[in-house]
């Protein structure tokens, strides 16, 4: 525990505290101050008296860099806060009952008590409490609000709160490198409280704070919460400033947290926190004003409307977790159709889906790395596209984590953001954005907010690209409540499938494409003796069903086959085999929806076929074809289901053809497998 | 490389035209035009053909003046590094339609392959060469890719929401008009009994094993009922196709991998035979297999043929069989027997195989039902077995203990197991 911090800041207060009348100077800024002051003793008194479920963190200490920055915002304007947000909150709204409801878990809550003391939306204020992610976030909404502006939307400015502590986050950096490159009208304000949780700043901070600003050619200030009149000159000269330039700052503000981190877990020794109790400016202000009327008029006012709000969440009802929709795996009702669309290239196909998006959404925008013409993508999937829509389809920096945030502020800015990640295996670095974020916001903002994220992305082998380019991941990302995964095959039109996404998206998406796809033709015409249909879901299983003499759902199927993605085209390659050189039927279905996934679309082919066959690219441990088995378990396991799974090997993808050919699924595997299950199937006793 | 000195193209090859890598999507390309015609006399440098990648169109020249003979004509889809044509010293034979040649399948072809394996010492490589005009296709705008939408609001919706029924969706017809796909068991079958799988199957989609043998057993039973009198063998082996069956109800919907089907499962075969009471077919089998069959086993010679024939035996006259010879235990009516056929002692004719649960259900060893067919004059010697499906020829021996697996020619003597052709008879002019 360095002492020496203290010399980090100046010991002496500016006079300006000192002037002659700062309550008829600031009167809203001191009531705003005192009340966040006054809540938050509140909250730990609740705390102590068993209130409270879970933990707060308290900005005691901090109040007036929230104060400072809400009084410059307009309703255009967002913020992003973290989890020490509850001074953001009612600086930028002065509703207690609804903080105190929501940190008490109520229904009367901002966010109806699912969201908590971290966790809160109202407005264009949110918050989050992963530290670092909102950075590229909020960096997305200032994206947004520029976008807007440049078509006379008025655009706002973005703010974020970071703590000292996150200054060791590399999706910060990501995004002021971003911001400054872009313009963006983003305000990231640096609250230098010198700890970390029970960390302090000297045991993990290198060089200046400040310098990592300017590095990216972003202005940085510098202000502190004990002179507090000038910081809040300082923070309306910066917001000014960057509603004139457009450019993004940086504001250091220095300030000390007097409280614990979160609740009782503060471990540093009482005569280093006493000196900063006495010259913290509340409690300089209270000493002050002790004996003024108008401040005890104020004190208690404040203090009337705290126990208000906490009589009223105390009798406030609990909310609920409901959504509005229905859950996966709930009954549906599957009608098969035929589909028409043109045969032609997977990547002209996904081509013309995005630049239909363009063309038919003005709020759409494209992002990714090297995306913009002539290169037009690794894989050329949006080659051209810059060219007539220069504003909306542009190149990054190589910063997944950034983009895929940006992509989230977008899309909570009434954007449709189409991400691009350049190779499926580098979604890893999107998966706080995609898992803490995305995934999460709509439930815990009580569905207040929709986040129409697209990311798209290649996966799959066979080009020889190695572990780091070639695999399949998505079993990583699906399963997430409220986001769906959906993926491309040679059996449906991605056009169809992008236009469909774009008219309806409403939820965070990843479509993951796949390399050979790019390659191969997608075909609308069945091969001899099978017929080509579709579901009437938005995004269609695509099945090639055996036309066998024989009438009825499925009749004289042998084996239902699920090939999830590129793998369709092995797949359908072993059923020709199959039904050539083994006389058996299968029935193939390939589903554009991994995620959510209904085992119904299958259950009239599985009744009739009882063997079952997965084929998926990726992992077979705990994947899409674990679910997909453990569902038609929980369904149709009275029938005795045989079943098995073609997947990768145990092991990442190797360089060499032939030692990736061993390695990946492909027609040879499948018949394989697939005569597996018909022997199997003789042992069970029906 | 071979192709340099295959007889049809004696001409040196002074440079190859080959499809170049050029972009990491395709392993296929399609050649969107050729500049000059097979046989046409080029320089240097010039233009030959425009390749069409899913990134851009490349456009090969001609690394060496000379002849140009074409490999893969327009419109033809070839994997990367095929050679597509060559540029010769004279002027190449005139192959015909080389120019419109049908695109090819690339088939099994490795992409790197086709580069590495094929190239010949002597010719350059052409990707270094060729001068690749890159003409981003792929360029937005007025040009054939793009959408344009007259009212981009409606098309905003979707595809989905745009149409219940609109354009790009339809509601499924009973039965698409499908074209046939044999599989490779059941082509072997319709080979055997020479049928006309066109005809007899049209309208149906995958034709396999089981749904030949259905119309073979539907066939047998349709004789029957329409000859009740012993017909002449040849009539059936010669008999022009039957049209499948109308209704579909009376086929075994089950059979063979779906249940114990024929065999096991009383209700099924009762379905075979023409929706009868099980009660009957319990009856039926009892009388004909058990009864008849053994009685015929110890019946005076006089009546042996009629019982044979009450069990459904289909003879003609002057028929030999001897007691102790077996004809068919379960279904004897798949065994026709022509005029003056001579069974002899301990011989076994059987129409069907039928394995135990394990092998006929893993696959293994299928259930087997096929016509057997004896024609006019022929001889089974001593202790000999024929299987299902096959049929002897008129006029044919199978001498002593043979096992007769395949059909046996007329006039053809036959011995072994299994049984194998030792003599040919002349035959009669
Ligand atoms: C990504 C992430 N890592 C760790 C944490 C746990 N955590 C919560 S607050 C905190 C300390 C944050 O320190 P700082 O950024 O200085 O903010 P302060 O709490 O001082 O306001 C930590 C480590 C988290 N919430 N998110």
């Amino acid at each position: 525990m360095g002492h020496s911090v203290l010399s980090v800041f100046s010991p002496v207060n500016d006079p300006r505290t000192l002037l002659p009348d700062p309550l008829s100077n600031f009167p809203a800024e001191l009531k705003t101050a005192l009340t966040i002051r006054m809540v938050e003793q509140r909250l730990l008194k609740l705390f102590s008296e068993g209130k409270l479920f879970g933990t707060v963190h308290t900005c005691i200490g901090q109040e007036f860099v929230g104060v400072s920055v809400s009084r410059c915002l307009n309703d255009r304007d967002t913020i992003f806060s973290n989890h020490r947000g509850h001074g953001h909150f009612l600086s930028y709204r002065r509703d207690i009952l609804a903080l105190i409801g929501e940190i008490m878990g109520k229904s009367c809550g901002v966010c109806g008590g699912r969201g908590g003391s971290q966790h809160t939306q109202i407005d264009g204020f949110y918050s989050n409490g992963i530290q670092g992610g909102i950075a590229p976030v909020a960096a997305g909404q200032a994206f947004a609000h520029k976008l807007k502006g440049s078509t006379g939307g008025g655009g706002g400015i973005a703010v974020v709160y970071i703590g000292d502590g996150t200054l060791g986050q590399g999706a910060l950096y990501e995004s002021l490198n971003i911001a400054s490159k872009w313009d963006l009208p983003v305000l990231f304000v640096n609250e230098n409280n010198l700890f970390a949780q029970s960390t302090s700043q000297t045991q993990t901070l290198a060089g200046d704070i400040n310098a990592r600003a300017e590095a990216f050619g972003i202005k940085a200030w510098h202000s502190d919460t004990w002179d507090w009149p000038k910081l809040l000159d300082n923070m309306r000269a910066c917001i000014d400033e960057i509603r004139r330039t457009g450019r993004p700052a940086w504001h250091r503000v220095d300030t000390f947290r007097l409280m614990a981190h979160s609740k009782g877990d503060d471990n540093r020794p009482q005569e280093y926190v006493q000196p900063f109790f006495d010259r913290d400016p509340v409690n300089v202000l209270m000493k002050r004003y002790e004996a003024d009327p108008r401040w005890k008029a104020m004190e208690t006012e404040i203090a009337a409307e705290i126990e208000a709000a906490v009589a009223a969440a105390d009798a406030a009802p609990w909310g609920d977790v409901r959504m509005d929709e229905h859950k996966p795996g709930s009954a549906h009702e599957y009608h098969w159709q035929h589909r028409t669309f043109e045969k032609e290239k997977g990547v002209a196909a996904v081509r013309k889906g995005l630049e239909h998006g363009l063309e038919c959404h003005p709020n759409l925008v494209l992002i990714g790395e090297d995306i913009e013409s002539p290169y037009g993508g690794a894989f050329k999937a949006t080659m051209g596209l810059s060219t007539r829509w220069p504003e909306r389809v542009r190149n990054t920096p190589i910063s997944e984590h950034a983009i895929s945030g940006i992509g989230n502020g977008l899309a909570l800015c009434g954007m449709i953001p189409v991400v691009e990640i350049m190779f499926g295996d580098f979604m890893t670095l999107c998966a706080d954005q995609w898992i803490n974020h995305a995934a999460k916001f709509r439930f815990m903002f009580n569905d207040k907010v929709r986040v129409p994220l697209i990311i798209r992305t290649p996966m799959g082998g066979k080009r020889g690209y190695a572990a780091t380019h070639s695999q399949s991941i998505e079993k990583h990302f699906v399963g997430l409540p409220d986001t769906q995964v959906l993926c491309l095959n040679h059996r449906y039109s991605p056009t169809l499938l992008y236009k469909d996404l774009f008219a309806s998206i409403d939820r965070p998406t990843l479509v993951i494409e796949n390399k050979i796809l790019y390659g191969q033709n997608v075909n609308p015409d069945p091969p001899p003796g099978f017929d080509l249909i579709f579901t009437n879901e938005r995004f269609p299983t695509a099945r090639l069903k055996p036309d066998t003499n024989e009438h009825g759902a499925g009749a004289g199927t042998d084996i239902t086959i699920v090939a999830l993605g590129g793998v369709a085209v092995d797949a359908e390659e072993a059923v020709i085999r199959l039904f050539n050189d083994e006389d058996l039927v299968c029935d193939l279905f390939m589903p554009t929806r991994l995620y959510p996934f209904d085992i119904g679309v299958l259950e009239p082919s599985l009744r009739q076929s009882r063997r079952l066959l997965i084929v998926e690219e990726g992992q077979g441990f705990v994947s899409m074809s674990s679910e997909i088995i453990a569902q038609a378990c929980e369904r149709l396991g009275h029938l005795g289901l045989s079943a098995r799974r073609v997947t990768a090997t145990p092991n990442p993808i190797p360089a060499a053809r032939p030692l990736e050919q061993l390695c990946l699924p492909g027609a040879n595997h499948i018949v394989t497998k697939a005569l597996e299950v018909m022997r199997e199937h003789a042992n069970v006793q029906r | 490389m071979s192709t340099q000195t295959s007889s049809a193209d004696p001409a040196p090859t002074l440079a190859e035209i080959r499809v170049p890598r050029e972009t990491v999507n395709d392993d296929t390309v399609t050649i969107q035009d050729w500049h000059v015609s097979h046989g046409d006399q080029v320089k240097a440098r010039q233009l030959l053909v425009s390749i069409e990648t899913s990134k851009a169109v490349l456009e090969v020249e001609a690394d060496a003046g000379g002849f140009v003979q074409i490999l893969h004509g327009k419109g033809a889809e070839v994997p990367i590094g095929e050679l597509i044509g060559r540029v010769l010293a004279t002027a190449p034979a005139a192959v015909a339609g080389a120019s419109t040649e049908p695109p090819r399948s690339p088939g099994g072809t490795q992409p790197g392959n086709g580069v590495n394996g094929s190239r010949g010492a002597a010719s350059t490589p052409v990707r270094s060469s060729n001068r690749l005009r890159d003409r981003q296709q792929g360029t937005v705008g007025a040009g054939s890719g793009s959408v344009a939408p007259s009212d981009p609001r409606a098309d905003a919706r979707g595809s989905v929401e745009a149409s219940a029924d609109g354009p790009g969706t339809h509601v499924l017809p009973d039965r698409p008009a499908a074209s046939l796909a044999i599989s490779k068991k059941a082509q072997a079958l319709i080979d055997e009994h020479r049928l006309d799988a066109q005809t007899i199957f049209a309208g149906h989609g995958l034709v396999r094993e089981v749904d030949v043998i259905r119309h073979l057993e539907s066939r047998i039973a349709d004789h029957q009922r329409e000859h009740p009198a012993p017909p002449s063998p040849a009539t059936i082996a010669r008999s022009a196709p039957i049209e499948p069956r109308a209704a579909a109800s009376t086929v075994n919907s089950a059979y063979p991998t779906k249940s114990r089907g024929l065999f096991g499962d009383a209700a099924s075969s009762a379905k075979d035979r023409g929706n009868r009471s099980v009660l009957w077919l319990a009856w039926n089998y009892f009388w004909r297999n058990w009864l008849l069959g053994n009685l015929a086993r110890w019946a005076p010679r006089g009546v042996i043929l009629p019982i044979h024939r009450m069990r459904g035996v289909k003879m003609g006259r002057d028929v030999f069989i001897d007691p102790t010879a077996i004809i068919e235990t379960a279904f004897p009516e798949n065994i026709t027997i022509g005029n003056d056929v001579r069974i002899t002692a301990g011989c076994v004719i059987m129409s069907h195989i039928k394995a135990p649960h394990y092998l006929r259900e893993s696959g293994l060893v299928p259930v087997v039902l096929k016509p057997v067919i004896l024609e006019d004059h022929c001889f089974i010697g001593v202790n000999s077995v024929v299987m299902p499906g096959v049929t002897i020829g008129k006029a044919s021996v199978v001498t002593s203990g043979s096992v007769v697996v395949t059909n046996v020619p007329p006039y053809t003597m036959v011995q072994g197991n299994p049984a194998k052709v030792i003599k040919q008879f002349p035959k009669p002019a």
